[in-house]
């Protein structure tokens, strides 16, 4: 331990990063001047129960203690023209002690799968303990602050809006509550559920496998409780949940993170992936050296922006008018099983062709035809998620011009019916081809509807339809979908075998930019230790018209190709002007 | 260099697909960790007996939860299966955390400088003799307190 004063941190306590503001770790006094330098118009603010309720019985909102006053900040924003979203932890969060629960809460540690206790380091290397949400006293004492918390925003005349937040980790490129327990609250709260539920309790008794969904619907059961609790009684501030993904969070990395043995590019491998789950990707956690250099770009350029307005929008009409880069994604699994979807070899081809050029989508939460997504995307449809909601949306998308596939294995009866009775009312041009498997290929004016028929494999009991593609190698895999693809083009510049961190991001021209139907800006990353090179072909359609933000790295520019070499912490950015 | 290996096989803890998982951690003179990482057992190799293989091959890490339900294993188990591993890597000394151990630290540790300094001095501890004196000089136990 040391016992000079330590150096002071160049970030503020009060503003760790990306928007989030710890009203907390700020004098009420300074909240002004610390509000009236945030560079951004969307603020959020975590609610930080354990400050507002020491007891978990009674709250004080500016009743006692002025830094408990969330009317000030937010008619300070109101004053400074800022937009602040209040965020509601609805599990454990890594950035408070106990994970955010009052202290005298906090009796039973959250537990991973492994029996080891959850938790995480924090960006002063602090060990933060998450403690379990399935205990009954604190979803009785949550219950009780919510509906203080809403009799506080309706007297104080507070109208922002407020998110429940879901924080969690990404594994294996998935995401990962926090809420998720594995304690003895757990068991106990699981077998009184059990005890209430004769027929479940029966299946759960079956086999392994059949007690770990009794536990999964448990658990489901026990969050959608807690929002629906908060959602409840704040309906007049209720916008939704918001995903937070919180990169080191991982209980397992607390060892590497303690000894410094964790690496940048796993920290921009889960940034990038993050976007691709619609989530919003936190670096609360890190510590300033790690989050300075190519994380810090990578944040200030891939999150924040249009991005992260997007993630708080709204709705559609509040985006039309943000500005800025989006993520170019063509392709939107309309599921979030993910193992599923890597079975058919898609991320394969993704990451040959598209690497990070896809999203995941929890249909319950959000739905790419709800939002600005690119005109070129295709929506992927697995059948077992799809509901009549959701078929109706799609068949309305492929007619207004757009492309869809529909995975028909799972699909229920009902829907099949309708599906056949859509292609044979509507006329439309329908070819089928055998390719591996029997394809359906559907076409109304610029609209697409690719409909992969599966009676065959259905019928020999294969669990999915495209299972069938598995039997093929990964090349073998990423011709087929690059054929099916491709039956219609996307314009993209495909960047060849590189281990450099890239991507993608899109807008429409500005002033000045008209020639061209679209701007395509391509990032390149370099968080090793080593010097990487690349070369970049792009085809006549794109014309390289900017090269920016050049820091350890160089361009040489030729007639359709470049060349690339970036330094250790190094980046550059191209940008290309994109004509018909 | 000390090695400290967090077991995550702790008797009566009964969990399917963790079974066979425990963290290495690699630990040098100065007191930083070389190696930090979790581990899986091949169980189908240690269930038909292999234990006189190589451990590498035993270490394989493993993401199919199907390969890692197998038996528990024992603090002795696991030191035996450890023990020509770190014969290999000129490793000193082996300490074994149970998961209870482990939980205990981590609730005891309020930061990572804390957690760091008990895991090395906490758990049961086996000295490789053939390589304590050139891996070890004073100890790092010493190191730590003085």
């Amino acid at each position: 331990m040391s016992l000079l004063t330590p150096p002071p941190s160049i970030n503020d306590s009060a503003f760790p990063g990306e928007n989030w503001f710890f009203y907390w770790k700020s004098s009420p006094s300074l909240w002004k001047s610390k509000l009236s330098e945030c560079r951004y118009k969307k603020i959020l603010v975590p609610i930080n129960w354990s400050l507002h309720s020491e007891n978990g019985e009674t709250c004080d909102f500016a009743r006692l203690r002025p830094e408990t006053d969330l009317s000030k900040i937010y008619n300070i924003a109101k004053e400074l023209g800022s937009e602040l979203h209040f965020l509601l932890p609805l599990g454990p969060v890594p950035y408070l002690p106990n994970g955010g629960i009052p202290y005298v809460l906090a009796r039973v540690p959250s537990l991973e799968d492994t029996g080891c206790i959850k938790t995480v380091v924090d960006s002063d290397g602090n060990l933060i303990k998450l403690h379990s949400f399935f205990d009954p006293r604190v979803f009785k004492a949550f219950s009780s602050f919510v509906k203080e918390l809403s009799e506080y925003f309706s007297q104080a005349g507070i109208n922002s809006s407020v998110w429940g937040l879901n924080a969690g980790i990404l594994e294996e490129r998935n995401f990962k509550s926090y809420f998720k327990d594995s304690s003895s609250a757990f068991d106990s709260s699981f077998s009184r559920f059990l005890a209430t539920k004769e027929d479940l309790s029966l299946r759960a008794r079956e086999s392994f496998e059949t007690e770990l969904l009794a536990k999964q619907e448990f658990e489901i059961s026990v969050q959608e409780l807690y929002v629906e609790t908060a959602k409840g009684e704040l309906t007049a501030n209720w916008e939704g949940v918001a995903r937070v993904a919180f990169l080191g969070g991982n209980p397992a990395e607390v060892l590497e993170r303690t000894f410094e043995q964790d690496s940048l590019g796993f920290y921009s491998d889960s940034l990038f992936s993050s976007l691709s789950l619609n989530l919003l990707p936190s670096s609360l956690l890190m510590n300033e050296q790690r989050r300075d250099g190519v994380l810090l770009k990578q944040f200030n350029e891939l999150v924040m922006g249009a991005y992260f307005d997007q993630q708080f929008s709204l709705g559609i009409y509040d985006q039309e008018g943000q500005e800025g880069q989006r993520p170019l994604q063509f392709f939107h699994l309309m599921s979030q099983d993910i193992k599923a979807w890597k079975s058919h070899g898609l991320f394969a081809f993704f990451k040959k062709f598209y690497q990070w050029g896809y999203s995941v989508w929890e249909p319950t939460i959000r739905a790419p035809w709800d939002e600005n997504i690119h005109e070129e995307s295709i929506i992927f449809l697995m059948g077992k998620t799809v509901t009549d909601k959701i078929f109706s949306q799609a068949l309305r998308y492929f007619m207004s011009g757009k492309r869809i596939l529909i995975d028909r294995f799972e699909l229920s009866a009902e829907l099949n019916r309708k599906l056949e009775l859509f292609l044979f009312e509507n006329s439309l041009e329908v070819e089928r081809v055998n390719f591996h498997l029997t394809i359906i290929n559907a076409t109304l004016g610029e609209g697409q509807l690719i409909i992969v028929n599966n009676c065959k494999y259905a019928a020999t009991g294969q669990s999915s339809s495209l299972k069938q593609t598995t039997d093929l190698s990964l090349h073998e895999q990423s011709i087929f979908w690059e054929k099916l693809i491709t039956s219609k083009p996307i314009r993209h510049i495909v960047v060849e075998d590189s281990d450099i961190d890239f991507y993608w991001r899109y807008k429409y021209p500005g002033i000045g930019e008209l020639k061209f139907e679209e701007i395509r800006r391509l990032s390149f990353y370099n968080p090793t230790s080593y010097k990487k090179k690349l070369n970049l072909h792009f085809p006549k359609n794109f014309a390289l018209t900017k090269i920016l933000d050049e820091y350890r790295a160089s361009v040489e520019k030729h007639s359709s190709q470049c060349e690339t070499q970036i330094l250790p912490g190094g980046s550059v950015s191209l940008e290309f002007g994109l004509f018909s | 260099m000390l090695i400290v290996v967090v077991n995550f096989l702790e008797k009566g803890r009964a969990s399917w697909a963790d079974s066979g998982q425990y963290i290495v951690h690699v630990i040098d003179d100065s007191g930083k960790t070389i190696r930090s990482e979790i581990k899986a057992l091949y169980n189908q190799k240690i269930t038909q007996g292999s234990h006189s293989s190589s451990i590498e091959s035993q270490l394989q890490e493993t993401n199919d939860s199907t390969c890692a339900v197998g038996p528990f294993f024992s603090v002795d188990e696991i030191k035996k299966l450890m023990q020509e591993f770190c014969i290999q890597e000129r490793i000193s000394h082996l300490r074994i955390l149970t998961m209870g151990q482990y939980n205990e630290i981590l609730l005891s540790s309020a930061n990572t400088e804390d957690l760091g300094r008990n895991l090395i001095v906490t758990g049961d501890l086996w000295e490789n003799t053939e390589h304590s004196e050139a891996g070890f000089k004073k100890g790092l136990l010493d190191k730590i307190f003085t």
